[in-house]
């Protein structure tokens, strides 16, 4: 029926209540929580896309300046590092002056410092820039890269999309993951890379987008280039027990190689940085001819990623003490590829140390102690997470790391016992991990995720105190009351057990002012509602924000909450931060 | 704000957002079509350098230059890592560069994809005896010998269970060694070379029965074969059967052959000195062991005064076997052994021991031998 124009002005009764319930009910199911986590698809989706492009680019970058035999010639070993490391630096210091570093501390300061921002020029220029660098031959990664690419395309889709402020400052680490995942060609160590060691902490809000957007790139990955693993792993193998011992021995070897690699990049990079500015254009090259020199003498493995001489390592290619010195070389070669400001990552040289200082450990012992191991590719595997937990100090992710590049569980035991004391020994010996070292350099005051995983969580538990006064119940008279209470000081204040409706809270004062009118009267008609009830086990910041203006709240026993084991009061909570204020600052 | 332009606003930003997806769908489209190309150029420029480095790996095996072909077939896996083909080749460089454990890495990363392949596993059982890794080797080559071949099962199988035979006959692992070969010769077809070669590793592995029926099996063939017939007078030589040695060993008898006539010699003398011949009497029967004695103690003497002294381990068996023979000797003669129904069998013994421990130190002739023989088969020499 065609309706009139008088008709067609006429809102009908209902059509104002359809409209609002519509735009009610999207909004319900299109709400901020949800659209982030479809965004998070999105970064996931793209970040696989540059991430595979850029995987390719350091590939091809490769074939036209190295050539394609395994071992370069001796002029480009020497010149393609060199010329390279020219470009790069005008590069960076003249066009992309924000991508200098590994990507993983700027992805940090974006989520903490600058809201969530990061320049979409800084991912074409990391993309540039470090494809040339690590594709001539630098001893640089493609991961870290990777990273702060995909971090720069969430910061991008964000802003494009007008995401919440609280939401665009996590969208760096959303498609940190993607990067992280597509180039590693693992999402659980992205994952709890991302979680571990640029977030800090674990969250629903932030964890749901961060699988999403690493599952999303990885889909992306390995649908274009397939779903093999980083490394061919042979069959593992474990011949005893006692051969936890030797892991053990290969924990503590590369614990001390991870320190002398931080300590070494700590320490070469601020001379380095000092220098007058017309040498940072000559430093990425001459640290590309100093590497190409340690290649052109006899160990052409340092050069670019090397993850196909950790694959050799892991299949008995080298002896060990060919082995032993390539670990020395690259941790050399990769302090000069850092430290003189080329682009690019430490997660590759990572496991490219840690394999060859793996497979020399396990080499030796297999020489002089046959009986007690199995094949060095299996140390050369362990030695990998060995390095990633005592350098990168990601204990969690080094393990998984492990695990997911090998696809074999029977090598859990020494991953985590090695990985373990790497960590642990790295830590006494260099309290400060890497990437903060690098931060302080950089003049960053960056939250140290160590510290935040080690914080000491304060409970109500550490600041009640004992029950002091009896407890009221509410169907008893005021005089009662009055009676139980005699020896409670007079500004005291009374819980009183209101169950089933819960707990409530009446000053001594109050009873006794009624009690001189009416002893008669039930403590109950002077209850003004009930409190909230905390249990010991809770954080301190929950009780703070329940206690709000009450004087007191109950603390009772979770698997019987009528069993009332404390109470805790304003004063008390600010007594301990307090008392633990001044413990950490003495401290300190 | 009220509350109809906080709508609108949010309207406003839905719709906007909508408008975005949508194009960041058209985006991820043409970025999906890119990354497509990029891929497949990139995936083919890497599978032509892989073909052109595995056939400069070919070139430089077949000129004998093991580690540039190591080398080739390494860089061709760089770019084609899922390729077994390549991985196997450079396995196979490996071993011929001598770089035993990093080829056998490679074979076994082919075998965890693979455990059923017939060629890795004979490529690891080889490896295995090269590093003289007896498990390894029984356990690869069942495998080979069990696994699926491509090309030939029929002739692969065999030729997997000849290198398991050499193996163990090389090791003295003879047990194994006999198992194999009774299940080899139900395959072996019937041709004189094959049969003699069976019957050869029969005989290396001290299976005399098995080697006899083998050479017999060929002598049927063509019984002229003057190899055949002296292997089966050796088989049955060592069984004891010497009626049979000696007849494929006189078909055979050829004055160059110094150990068949050896051999017939010591049979003839097992004929004229066995006491179990047939049809001999009582007396004579007697007569020969108290023969047999003397020449026993005959050797044992001119053993003792000969070498006997010079060899410490062997002088005092020796000794002691003199003095055995001397007492024995003083009741020995025909009615003892009539009266006595186990003085034979105890004279017969100290025959056996006097002659096996003579022989640990001094030579023993044809008559000797057959001393020997005849204490030790008594009456299964056949006769």
């Amino acid at each position: 029926m065609k309706l009139s124009p008088a008709e067609l002005t006429t809102v009908a009764p209902g059509a104002t209540t359809r409209r609002r319930v519509s735009s009610s009910a999207l909004r319900t199911w299109f709400n901020e929580e949800r659209f982030f986590l479809i965004l998070a698809i999105f970064i996931g989706i793209f970040s696989g896309f540059a991430v595979v492009c850029f995987r390719i680019a350091i590939e091809w970058s490769r074939l036209i300046f190295l050539g394609s035999s395994l071992v370069p010639s001796k002029s480009r070993m020497l010149l393609a590092p060199s010329l390279l490391g020219l470009v790069v630096a005008a590069l960076v210091i003249l066009v992309f002056p924000k991508v200098r570093g590994s990507g993983v501390n700027q992805t940090k300061s974006a989520l903490y410092i600058y809201d969530g921002y990061i320049p979409f020029r800084t991912a074409i220029g990391k993309f540039i820039t470090s494809a040339l660098a690590i594709g001539a031959g630098h001893s640089l990664g493609p991961e870290d890269p990777s990273l702060q690419i995909g971090a720069a395309i969430a910061s991008a889709l964000g802003r494009l999309l007008r995401v919440s402020r609280e939401n665009l400052r996590l969208i760096a680490p959303v498609g940190a993951a993607a990067g992280l995942a597509a180039a590693f060609n693992a999402p659980i160590s992205a994952v709890l890379f991302v979680i571990e060691e640029v977030v800090g902490r674990w969250s629903a809000g932030i964890f749901g987008a961060v699988v999403l957007s690493a599952v999303s790139s990885v889909v992306v990955s390995r649908f274009f280039l397939g779903s093999q693993p980083l490394f061919r792993i042979p069959p593992v193998q474990l011949i005893s027990p006692a051969e936890i011992l030797a892991y053990a021995a290969l924990g503590i070897i590369g614990g001390i190689a991870s320190v002398v690699f931080a300590r070494l990049i700590g320490s070469l990079r601020p001379p380095l940085k000092r220098l007058p500015r017309w040498t940072q254009f000559l430093q990425p090259a001459v640290a590309g001819l100093l590497i190409g020199l340690i290649g052109y003498f006899g160990a052409p493995q340092v050069l670019g990623a090397g993850y196909d001489y950790i694959d050799q390592a892991i299949h008995d290619q080298f002896t060990w003490e060919m082995l032993g010195l390539l670990a020395g070389l690259k941790i050399l070669a990769t302090t000069l590829s850092f430290t003189s400001g080329t682009p690019g990552g430490m997660f590759a040289p990572t496991l490219f140390i840690g394999g060859m200082l793996g497979g020399a450990v396990g080499g030796f012992q297999h020489a002089f102690f046959p009986h007690l191991t199995g094949s060095t590719g299996t140390y050369a595997l362990v030695g990998m997470g060995v390095l990633f937990a005592g350098f990168m100090r990601a204990p969690m992710t080094s393990v998984f790391m492990v695990l997911e590049v090998s696809g074999n569980y029977s090598i859990v035991i020494p991953v985590m016992v090695a990985n373990t004391l790497s960590y642990l020994l790295a830590r006494s010996l260099q309290p400060k991990p890497i990437f903060e070292v690098l931060t302080s350099q950089d003049g960053l005051e960056l939250p140290s995720m160590e510290e935040q995983r080690e914080e000491v969580l304060l409970r109500v538990e550490d600041a009640m105190r004992p029950l002091e006064a009896p407890v009221l119940l509410s169907s008893e008279t005021v005089e009662s009351a009055l009676t139980r209470t005699a020896e409670v000081p007079a500004d005291a204040v009374l819980l009183v057990d209101a169950r089933p409706a819960g707990w409530s809270a009446v000053r001594k004062a109050e009873l006794e002012k009624i009690a001189s009118g009416s002893s008669s009267t039930e403590v109950m008609l002077l209850l003004n509602g009930t409190i909230p009830s905390l249990h010991p086990d809770q954080r301190l910041e929950t009780a703070l924000i329940d206690i709000a203006d009450q004087p007191v709240l109950p603390v009772v026993h979770r698997a019987a909450p009528q069993n009332l084991v404390g109470t805790i009061s304003l004063s008390d909570i600010l007594d301990l931060y307090r008392k633990v204020g001044k413990e950490t600052g003495a401290e300190s | 704000m009220d509350r109809n332009s906080t709508g609108t606003a949010y309207e406003s930003r839905r719709r906007s957002r909508a408008v975005i997806f949508l194009g960041l769908l058209l985006m991820g489209v043409c970025m999906a079509v890119i990354t497509h190309v990029m891929t497949r150029v990139f995936i083919e420029k890497q599978r032509r350098l892989a073909i052109e480095w595995s056939h400069k790996g070919e070139a430089a095996l077949k000129n004998g230059e093991q580690l540039q072909a190591v080398s080739d077939f390494q860089t061709a896996l760089v770019y084609d890592r899922e390729n077994s083909q390549y991985r196997l080749r450079l396995a196979q460089a490996l071993i011929a560069a001598g770089q035993l454990n990093e080829a056998r890495s490679h074979l076994l990363h082919l075998w965890e994809e693979k455990p059923g392949d017939g060629f890795i596993n004979l490529e690891l059982a080889r490896l295995s005896a090269q590093q003289r890794d007896l498990l390894g080797v029984l356990r690869f080559y069942h495998a080979a010998l069990y696994g699926v071949w491509d090309v030939d099962p029929e002739r692969q199988r065999d030729q997997a269970r000849l290198e398991l035979i050499e193996f163990l006959l090389q090791h003295n692992e003879n047990t194994q060694a006999r198992a194999e070969l009774i299940a080899f010769s139900s395959t072996v077809p019937n041709r004189i070379p094959d049969l003699l070669q069976l019957g050869r590793f029969f005989f290396q592995a001290q299976d005399y029965e098995n080697a006899l029926s083998t050479f017999q099996r060929a002598l049927r063939i063509d019984r002229h074969t003057r190899e055949l017939q002296r292997q089966a007078g050796e088989a049955a030589f060592n069984l004891g059967r010497f009626g049979t040695a000696a007849r494929y060993l006189h078909e055979n008898s050829d004055n160059s052959d110094p150990e068949a006539q050896r051999r017939l010699e010591t049979i003839h003398a097992i004929q004229d000195l066995s006491p179990y011949q047939h049809r001999l009497s009582e007396r004579d029967q007697f007569h020969r062991v108290v023969l047999n004695f003397q020449l026993a103690g005959n050797k044992l003497q001119e053993c003792v005064q000969t070498r006997a002294p010079q060899t410490n381990t062997a002088a005092p068996a020796v000794q002691a076997d003199y003095s055995q023979w001397q007492q024995l000797n003083s009741v020995l003669d025909v009615d003892h052994l009539r009266a006595d129904p186990e003085l034979m069998d105890r004279t017969m013994n100290l025959i056996f021991t006097i002659m096996t421990d003579v022989e640990k130190v001094c030579p023993l002739g044809a008559r000797d031998t057959a001393l020997l023989l005849i204490a030790k088969y008594r009456e299964q020499v056949e006769r």
